[in-house]
C-alpha cells in the first residue's frame, strides 16, 4: 500500500492498542512491520511505550489494613454522618403543635361565641330588656300618676272583709306580673341603693319642689274646706327629720293640721291597708264601737290625723327575707281627741300590714266623707296573719290575689292625691322604728333615700304603700307606681319602697353588672387571651426559625469538625 | 481474575482466610463478598490514593465503597465485577474529592519541613531495596512525583482512564464499566491522555531517570 498510496502514519489509537497489548498477534506483527519503515511512527510508538512504562512503574500503595468484613455490615448501618446544624433557638415539635392547637381552639371558640351570640349572655340581655322595660313603664306610670285626672277608674276596690288577707296592696292594673316583682335578695339592696344614689339625688331636688307645691295645694284645700290651716313650722321642719328617722314621740307631739288631709288622702287613694283615723274614727274607737279592737286588747295604733301619719309607715317592719311580715310594732302616734282632722277629709281607716300584725287593728270609718264614697265602711277587717302575709309588708298583690282588707272602696278620683300627699305623709309619719331588726337597720341606712320614695308616690292612684318598711318614705312610696315597684321588689329597706323607679331599675342593672362576668364571658375572655398568646408565640417561633434557618448552624460543641465535615460511621444494625 | 473465582459453589461453602459473607447478584449467583474484597481491595485502595492523594481519605473511600457494594450487590448483573466495583470506588472518590475541594481541610499530622519526607516516608513503596543505590532511590521518588504531577495535569476523565488502564492494569472493558462509558470512549481518553502525559514528561525530561528520558 505504501507503494501505491504513499506512507500513512499509524494512528494513535492503533499504536495505543499495540502498547496496551490489545492487538492480536497478526495485527501486532503487521504494525511492527509498518513501524520499522516509518521513523515517525516508530518514535511515536516508543514514546507511548515509555509513558506507559512510567505509569506502570508507579509504586503500589500498601494496604493500611484489611477491608474484609468481620461480620455482615448493616443493611443501612453505614451512612455518612454529617454534624447536624444546631440552631440557636429550637423548640420541640409539640410546642408548635400545642400552640397551633390552642390558637385554633381559641379561634373556634371565638367564632362560635360570636355566631351564637354569647357576646352578651341571653339571659342578661333579657334581664336588661326586662329591667329597662319595667323601668320605663314605671316611669310612664309615675308621670301619668302625677296627673289627677289620669287616675284610673279601674283601681281595684277594697274587698269585703270575708276575703281579707294580709296582702292588701293593690297591684297596678297595667303591671300585674312584672319581672321586677321577683323579690330581690337582701344582698342586692345595698347595691341598688348605691346605684340609685345618683338618681335619687336628682329626685331629691324634685321632691323638695313637689313638697312645696303640695303643701300649697293642701293648704288651699284646707282653706276650701273651711278649716283654717295652722301654720306648722314644726312639721315642716320635722319633715327632713322624719326621713332621717326622728323619734316617734316627737312626731306624735307635733300637730300639723295641714297634714291631715294628706294623711287622709293617702289611704283613700290606695284603698288598702294604710289607714288614717279621722277624728270621728278616733271618737268612735274611743267610745268602744270597735269590738275587734277591744277584743284584741292591744293598744290600738292610731294615727294622729293632724299629722297625717300613716299607720303603715309607722311600722319599721317589712317583709323579711322569707317573706314573712316582721312584727315590728312601732309606736303609732295616737290621735288625741280634739285634734281632729277636717271632716271633709275624713278617711277610712284600714289596717296596715303592721297594724294587722298587731292583735287588734280595726278600721274605722269615722266620719262620712264628703267626697269619697264609702262602700264598705262597716265591715271590720280581719286581722291579718303575719305568717300568711308575706306581701303585707309592702308587696303588692297580684291581680289574682285580691286584697282582702275590708277597707271601703274609695273612689280615687274623689281625692286628688299628689306627690304632696306622699311627701307630707312621709314628713308626718316618719319616725324611725327603734326596735327594728337587721332589716330595719338596713332601712335606716337607706333613710336618705326616702325622698326618692316620695317621688315615686306621686301617683295618686297607686295603692297606699304599707310595704314601706322604711317608715313614711316606704309606706307612701307604695302609694305610687314607684311604690308599687318597691313593693314588688319586696325589698325590706325603705329605700325601694319609694326610692324611685328609675333608681331601682338602674340599681338592678348595676347589680347584675356588678355580679361579675358570666361563664360565657369568662370563657370568651380566656379564649381571646389564649388565642392572642398562642398566636404571638407561634409567630415568634416561626420568625426565629426562619431567620435561623438561613444561617449556618453551629458545629457540635466539643468537636473539632468543620461545620459540614462528613464522618463515615458504621453503626450496628438492629435486627428486627 | 474472573468473577467465577469469587462465587460460592455451595451456600454452605466456607472460606479459610476470612469469614464467609455470602451475597447474591441480580441473577441469583452467590458470591463471598469477603473474597471479592480480598481480591480488589489493593487496587481499590491504590486507585483511591491516586485520585485523592490522601491515604486516610482513600481508606475511608474504600471502606464506604465496599460497604455500599455489599448493600447494593443485588443490583450487580453478574459481569465485569471488577469494573462494577471500581466504579463504586471511583464514584466514592469523586464525591470525597468534590467535598474536599469545597471544604479544604488541614491535616492534623505535623507537617514535615523535609521536602522529601512525605514521599520518602518509610512505606513499603518507598523502602529502599538492597539492590538500588541511594541515587536510584532518590530518582525513583523523583520519578514518582513527576508522574503524579503529570497525571494531575490531565483532565479528570482521562486521568481516570489512564489510572485504571495503565496504572492499575484494567482492561478497556473494565475501565469502560468503571467509568460508565463505552470502550471507544475509554480508548480515546487513554490515547489522548498518554499523549498529553508524554508531552508533560518531555517537558520534564531532565527530571526523569536516564532510562526514561525521552528524546
Amino acid at each position: 500500500m505504501w507503494f501505491f498510496g504513499g506512507h500513512r502514519h499509524l494512528s494513535e489509537d492503533r499504536l495505543g492498542d499495540y502498547v496496551s497489548g490489545r492487538l492480536s498477534s497478526a495485527d501486532s506483527a503487521r504494525l511492527e512491520r509498518a513501524v520499522e519503515g516509518c521513523a515517525q511512527c516508530r518514535e511515536e510508538l516508543e514514546s507511548l511505550g515509555q509513558t506507559r512504562a512510567l505509569l506502570q512503574a508507579l509504586p503500589q500503595e500498601p494496604l493500611p489494613r484489611s477491608f474484609v468484613f468481620a461480620e455482615a455490615p448493616a443493611a443501612s448501618g453505614t451512612e455518612i454522618f454529617r454534624p447536624a446544624r444546631v440552631p440557636a433557638f429550637q423548640m420541640p415539635g409539640w410546642a408548635y403543635a400545642g400552640a397551633a392547637a390552642v390558637a385554633g381552639l381559641a379561634v373556634i371558640v371565638f367564632v362560635l361565641s360570636g355566631t351564637m351570640g354569647t357576646w352578651l349572655p341571653q339571659g342578661r340581655e333579657n334581664d336588661f330588656e326586662s329591667v329597662a322595660s319595667t323601668a320605663s313603664m314605671e316611669m310612664a306610670q309615675a308621670e301619668s300618676a302625677s296627673v289627677p285626672a289620669s287616675v284610673p277608674d279601674s283601681m281595684p276596690a277594697a274587698q269585703p272583709a270575708g276575703q281579707a288577707e294580709p296582702a292588701m296592696a293593690q297591684p297596678m292594673a297595667d303591671e300585674p306580673s312584672s319581672p321586677a316583682s321577683v323579690p330581690v335578695p337582701l344582698e342586692d339592696s345595698a347595691g341598688r341603693q348605691e346605684a340609685s344614689a345618683e338618681a335619687e339625688v336628682a329626685r331629691e331636688v324634685e321632691v323638695s319642689k313637689e313638697v312645696e307645691v303640695a303643701k300649697e295645694v293642701v293648704v288651699e284645700r284646707i282653706v276650701e274646706a273651711g278649716i283654717e290651716p295652722t301654720p306648722a313650722p314644726e312639721s315642716q321642719a320635722a319633715a327632713p327629720e322624719m326621713a332621717a328617722g326622728p323619734p316617734a314621740a316627737d312626731m306624735a307631739e307635733a300637730p300639723t293640721p295641714t297634714a291631715a288631709p294628706v294623711a287622709a288622702s293617702a289611704p283613700q287613694a290606695s284603698s288598702e291597708k294604710p289607714k288614717v283615723e279621722t277624728p270621728v274614727e278616733t271618737e268612735a274607737r274611743d267610745s268602744g264601737s270597735t269590738a275587734s279592737q277591744a277584743d284584741a286588747g292591744a293598744p290600738v295604733p292610731t294615727v294622729k290625723a293632724e299629722t297625717g301619719a300613716v299607720p303603715g309607715a309607722v311600722t319599721g317592719g317589712g317583709a323579711s327575707s322569707d317573706g314573712k311580715v316582721e312584727e315590728t310594732r312601732t309606736p303609732v302616734p295616737v290621735v288625741e281627741r280634739g285634734e281632729l282632722a277636717p271632716p271633709a277629709l275624713g278617711a277610712i281607716v284600714t289596717p296596715t300590714p303592721a297594724l294587722e300584725a298587731t292583735p287588734a287593728p280595726e278600721p274605722m270609718l269615722a266620719t262620712p266623707l264628703p267626697k269619697a264614697t264609702v262602700q264598705a265602711a262597716a265591715p271590720e277587717p280581719t286581722v291579718a296573719k303575719p305568717t300568711e302575709a308575706p306581701e303585707a309588708a309592702g308587696l303588692a298583690p297580684t291581680a289574682s290575689a285580691e286584697p282582702t282588707v275590708p277597707s271601703p272602696t274609695l273612689r280615687p278620683e274623689v281625692i286628688e292625691p299628689t306627690a304632696t300627699v306622699a311627701a307630707m305623709a312621709r314628713a308626718a309619719v316618719g319616725p324611725e322604728p327603734t326596735e327594728l331588726p337587721a332589716l330595719a337597720s338596713e332601712g335606716e341606712r337607706t333613710g336618705p333615700e326616702g325622698p326618692a320614695g316620695a317621688v315615686g308616690t306621686s301617683g295618686p292612684q297607686g295603692p297606699a304603700g304599707p310595704a314601706g318598711p322604711r317608715g313614711a318614705a316606704g309606706s307612701t312610696g307604695a302609694a305610687g307606681p314607684a311604690g308599687t315597684a318597691g313593693i314588688e321588689a319586696g325589698v325590706p329597706p325603705a329605700a325601694d319602697g319609694g326610692a324611685g323607679i328609675k333608681g331601682r331599675a338602674l340599681s338592678e342593672g348595676a347589680g347584675e353588672r356588678s355580679a361579675g362576668p358570666s361563664l360565657g364571658e369568662i370563657a370568651l375572655t380566656v379564649a381571646i387571651v389564649l388565642a392572642t398568646a398562642a398566636a404571638i408565640v407561634a409567630v415568634a417561633m416561626f420568625l426565629v426559625k426562619r431567620l435561623r434557618s438561613g444561617r449556618r448552624g453551629r458545629e457540635h460543641p466539643g468537636t473539632n469538625l468543620e461545620p459540614d465535615a462528613s464522618v463515615i460511621v458504621n453503626r450496628p444494625r438492629l435486627e428486627n | 481474575m474472573a468473577n467465577t473465582d469469587y462465587r460460592l459453589q455451595k451456600p454452605s461453602q466456607t472460606c479459610f482466610d476470612h469469614p464467609t459473607l455470602p451475597v447474591q447478584d441480580r441473577k441469583g449467583a452467590s458470591y463471598c463478598f469477603n473474597c471479592i474484597v480480598t481480591g480488589f481491595q489493593g487496587q481499590a485502595y491504590n486507585v483511591a490514593c491516586r485520585i485523592l492523594y490522601d491515604r486516610h481519605l482513600a481508606e475511608d473511600a474504600v471502606q464506604e465503597s465496599l460497604t455500599s457494594a455489599y448493600r447494593s450487590f443485588g443490583q450487580f448483573r453478574g459481569d465485569n465485577l471488577k469494573g462494577w466495583l471500581m466504579r463504586i470506588v471511583t464514584n466514592s472518590c469523586r464525591d470525597m474529592l468534590r467535598a474536599s475541594r469545597s471544604r479544604p481541610s488541614v491535616p492534623l499530622d505535623p507537617v514535615s519541613t523535609d521536602p522529601d519526607a512525605e514521599d520518602g516516608a518509610l512505606t513499603a513503596a518507598n523502602l529502599p531495596s538492597d539492590e538500588e543505590s541511594p541515587e536510584e532511590f532518590a530518582e525513583r521518588g523523583e520519578l514518582r512525583r513527576t508522574i503524579e504531577a503529570g497525571l494531575d495535569s490531565l483532565p479528570g476523565e482521562r486521568k481516570m482512564a489512564i489510572l485504571l488502564v495503565d496504572v492499575e492494569g484494567f482492561s478497556y472493558e473494565e475501565a469502560a464499566t468503571a467509568l460508565n462509558c463505552s470502550v471507544g470512549t475509554v480508548k480515546s481518553r487513554i490515547s489522548r491522555g498518554r499523549r498529553e502525559l508524554r508531552d508533560y514528561l518531555r517537558g520534564a525530561g531532565e527530571l526523569l531517570p536516564s532510562g526514561f528520558r525521552q528524546e
